[in-house]
C-alpha cells in the first residue's frame, strides 16, 4: 500500500480529501496536516509520524500545497530525515492529482505513481479560454 | 536599507512575501541563522520561498554583523529575518544596534506558554526576550501589517 500525507495551509488537507472522496467514496490510507497554528518543528514531526513504517507500507506520497511554503519545506526536511519508507515530496496537490493518486495507487510501483500523479495533477491546470 | 528586523520561525513565508513585502515594498531578504548558512541544502530551501524580483541570502551571525552596515546603506529595500531569540540575541551580542525587532511567529509547541495566537514562548526564550528588553530592545508583535503591534516586553513582564 502506498499512503498519501496532505501538508497543506489552513483547511485545504481536510477539505481536499472530503472533497475528492464525495467523488470517489472512501480513500484508505490520506493523512492530512495543517501548519495552522505550529511550529515548522511540529509539522515536520507529523509527517514523519505520518510516514512511520507499519506493515505493508511500501511508499509515502507527501503531497505539499505550495512550492516554497513552509509546509513544503517541512515537508522536504522530513523527506530527508527519513522513516525507512520511500518517501517523495511533491507540491502544487489538487483535486486532480489526488483522484489520481487513489485511483492509479494499487495499479503501479511508487516511483511511477508518484511521477503519473504529478503529471495528472499538471494536466488538471488548463486555459486560459477567453 | 534595513526596513525590518523579524523573528519568524517559519523565515520567508506568505506573511512575509506578500504581506510585509507589498506594505514596505521589499525587494531584498536576509536570513541570519548560523545552522542554515552551513548547509546548502537547508539554504536552497529557505531561498526557493523568496519571491520572484527579490534577493535573498542566508549568511551566518558574523557575516550579518560584518554586512549590517553595508545593508543599512545600500538602497535594497531589506528585510531581515532570524527563526529563534537566540540568533537575534546573538546578532545583538556582536554589537549590532537591533533597535526594534518585529515578532512575527513563534508557534505552539511543548513547553511553550501563550502569549498571543502567534507567539508562544518557552521559559528560555522569555529569559532572551526580557535579556532583549532590558538591552533597550524593542519588541513589537506583529504578524502582518493590517493587525496592530502589541508591545511583547510589557507582555512578558519582569517576572
Amino acid at each position: 500500500m502506498i499512503r498519501a500525507v496532505l501538508v497543506c495551509h489552513g483547511e485545504l488537507s481536510a477539505a481536499l480529501l472530503t472533497s475528492a472522496e464525495e467523488i470517489v467514496g472512501h480513500i484508505p490510507e490520506v493523512i492530512c496536516i495543517s501548519n495552522r497554528g505550529k511550529s515548522p518543528e511540529i509539522v515536520r514531526q507529523e509527517i514523519i509520524h505520518a510516514a512511520g513504517e507499519s506493515a505493508g507500507l511500501s511508499g509515502v506520497l507527501v503531497m505539499a500545497d505550495l512550492f516554497g511554503s513552509s509546509c513544503w519545506r517541512c515537508a522536504m526536511e522530513a523527506a530527508r530525515v527519513g522513516t525507512g519508507v520511500p518517501m517523495a515530496v511533491v507540491t502544487g496537490v489538487n483535486l486532480g492529482m489526488l483522484l489520481s493518486f487513489s485511483q492509479k495507487r494499487d495499479n503501479m510501483d511508487f516511483p511511477t505513481l508518484a511521477s503519473t500523479m504529478t503529471e495528472d495533477g499538471r494536466r488538471g491546470i488548463n486555459g486560459p479560454v477567453f | 536599507m534595513i526596513l525590518l528586523v523579524r523573528v519568524d520561525e517559519r523565515l520567508i513565508h506568505g506573511q512575509v512575501t506578500v504581506a510585509w513585502r507589498g506594505a514596505l515594498d521589499l525587494d531584498a531578504f536576509a536570513v541570519v541563522d548560523d545552522e542554515l548558512a552551513g548547509s546548502d541544502w537547508e539554504k536552497d530551501l529557505v531561498l526557493a520561498a523568496a519571491p520572484e524580483g527579490t534577493v535573498a541570502e542566508v549568511v551566518t551571525v558574523a557575516d550579518a554583523a560584518r554586512l549590517w552596515d553595508d545593508w543599512k546603506a545600500d538602497t535594497r529595500r531589506r528585510m531581515v529575518l532570524v527563526q529563534s531569540f537566540a540568533s537575534a540575541r546573538s546578532i545583538f551580542a556582536s554589537g549590532v544596534d537591533l533597535g526594534s525587532l518585529n515578532v512575527g511567529g513563534l508557534h505552539k509547541r511543548e513547553g511553550r506558554k501563550e502569549f498571543l495566537p502567534y507567539v508562544w514562548l518557552d521559559s528560555a526564550e522569555m529569559e532572551t526576550c526580557r535579556y532583549l528588553c532590558r538591552s533597550g530592545v524593542t519588541l513589537e508583535a506583529r504578524n502582518v501589517p493590517a493587525t496592530s503591534g502589541v508591545n511583547l516586553c510589557a507582555r512578558i513582564g519582569d517576572s
